[in-house]
């Protein structure tokens, strides 16, 4: 699962300038909200809105879960990754890093 | 958890193709069974011990869903844990010789293929693909998963043949009928279909050069050049169109066409393949790889998508707009529990 590696990653650079942003799909409140709580997810957790408010397909074109995007500090998405698999943490936390420090 | 519990997941989705009712009887056996193992499987944290609980629930069931799930754990954990590609692919034979249902031996045999060429061996996926094929049309999927083994072994005949059967199923009603329970939107509907006909030509294409039919693979790849635009919201292809174009421009000796093609794939989705040839590209084109990464830089930052301003809540009721992010690095993650 990839937000409690980022939730890792996310503790030892926020200090930088880092933050996280999770964003649920579905809207499945009382089951995002108990996985939440149980990973002790620090960083900032929002929910898709409803209908016209939709915004992970009708404006991120988001289709595949986990999705990321990489934001530098002035809103251009410099990096994209779809799928989650062991080792992705490292190229993820790589591209932040560069980005703190570009 | 076991990591490949997620990664093979999506296995057990495929729906099961077992018939009469004595096969029933034997899956739903196998289901509990196989809830059974994943209980004392809980228990252990040791891959050898894992492995021979997986081994025999392969052996004992070798028709069952679960089973090829089973046999993509063993396959991890020899493979990766164990460093045992040997005794990967032999449980992987042993499945398939065991088998009798065609759904479960075509799995098998993608899995054997699979490790096979990780231990630089064969495994005759033509006849994988064909022994499906005599008992029922493959679908999109399953061609899809014979073009992805063709690729890694570099069998382009095989690649190029199930890849123009991909092209077939790139229509609407080709797509909702894959998926009768699900209600998807026109547009999402069109968008799978483009993504089905530009991963078709993609890989089409990609056998072509690779068979050195170098003008079909330019034709076929132009011909799907309306969807080379088609890229999601951060501007990366959801299919390898561009990749597989781009190198084909680089072979031709038409370096800056190339850089232009592969820049998203190598640059926002990190494609190694594409950087490589992204690199090939401008060494063709600058005599060397001098200035390279200040290039790239620049080209990431021409072509990266400015972050829409939306404001969401949180679980507390509060809003964020992201507007309120400037000047900060985050990582957005889409997600779900389910």
């Amino acid at each position: 699962m990839e937000l409690p590696r980022l939730q890792t990653i996310w503790e030892k650079h926020s200090d930088k300038g880092f933050e996280v942003i999770a964003i649920e799909s579905n809207r499945e409140t009382e089951r995002a909200a108990k996985f939440i709580e149980e990973a002790k997810l620090g960083f900032t957790c929002l929910e898709n809105g409803e209908d016209d408010s939709e915004v992970v397909e009708g404006v991120f074109q988001v289709w595949g879960y986990p999705s990321s995007f990489i934001v530098d500090r002035d809103g251009r998405i410099m990096y994209y990754h779809l799928g989650f698999d062991e080792g992705d943490e490292k190229k993820i936390e790589e591209e932040v890093l560069s980005l703190l420090e570009g | 958890m076991r990591r490949y519990e997620v990664a093979f997941v999506f296995v057990l989705l495929v729906p099961g193709l077992l018939g009469c009712g004595g096969q029933r009887d034997q899956q739903r056996s196998a289901s509990t069974a196989y809830e059974q193992a994943q209980q004392v499987l809980d228990t252990l944290d040791n891959p050898q011990e894992e492995v021979q609980i997986f081994e025999e629930f392969v052996r004992a069931y070798p028709d069952s869903e679960e089973a090829i799930d089973a046999l993509g754990a063993v396959v991890y954990l020899r493979s990766k844990k164990l460093d045992d590609l040997e005794g990967a692919v032999s449980i992987a034979e042993t499945a398939r010789s065991m088998a009798s249902d065609p759904k479960a031996r075509f799995e098998y045999g993608i899995k054997l293929h699979d490790i096979s060429v990780q231990a630089g061996r064969s495994a005759d996926l033509k006849n994988i693909a064909d022994e499906l094929a005599a008992v029922r049309p493959l679908s999109f999927v399953e061609h899809l998963a014979v073009v992805e083994e063709a690729e890694k072994g570099g069998e382009w005949e095989v690649m190029l043949e199930h890849a123009t059967s991909m092209a077939q199923f790139a229509n609407a009603k080709t797509f909702r009928a894959d998926y009768p329970d699900d209600d998807f939107s026109d547009e999402r509907v069109e968008f799978s279909v483009n993504r089905r006909r530009g991963w078709a030509s993609a890989y089409e294409g990609a056998a072509l050069i690779h068979l050195d039919r170098l003008d079909e693979a330019t034709t076929v790849l132009e011909e799907a050049a309306d969807l080379s635009t088609l890229s999601n919201y951060v501007g990366v292809p959801e299919f390898p169109l561009n990749r597989y174009w781009g190198k084909a421009e680089l072979m031709q000796g038409r370096p800056e066409r190339a850089a232009e093609l592969l820049a998203p794939d190598a640059l926002m989705g990190r494609d190694e393949s594409a950087l490589d040839d992204f690199r090939a590209a401008y060494v063709a084109t600058n005599g060397s790889e001098e200035g390279f990464e200040n290039y790239q830089s620049a080209v990431r930052q021409s072509i990266a998508t400015v972050i829409d301003d939306v404001t969401l809540n949180n679980y507390s009721g509060d809003s964020l707009s992201l507007a309120s992010m400037a000047g900060k690095v985050y990582v957005m993650a889409f997600w779900n529990p389910g």
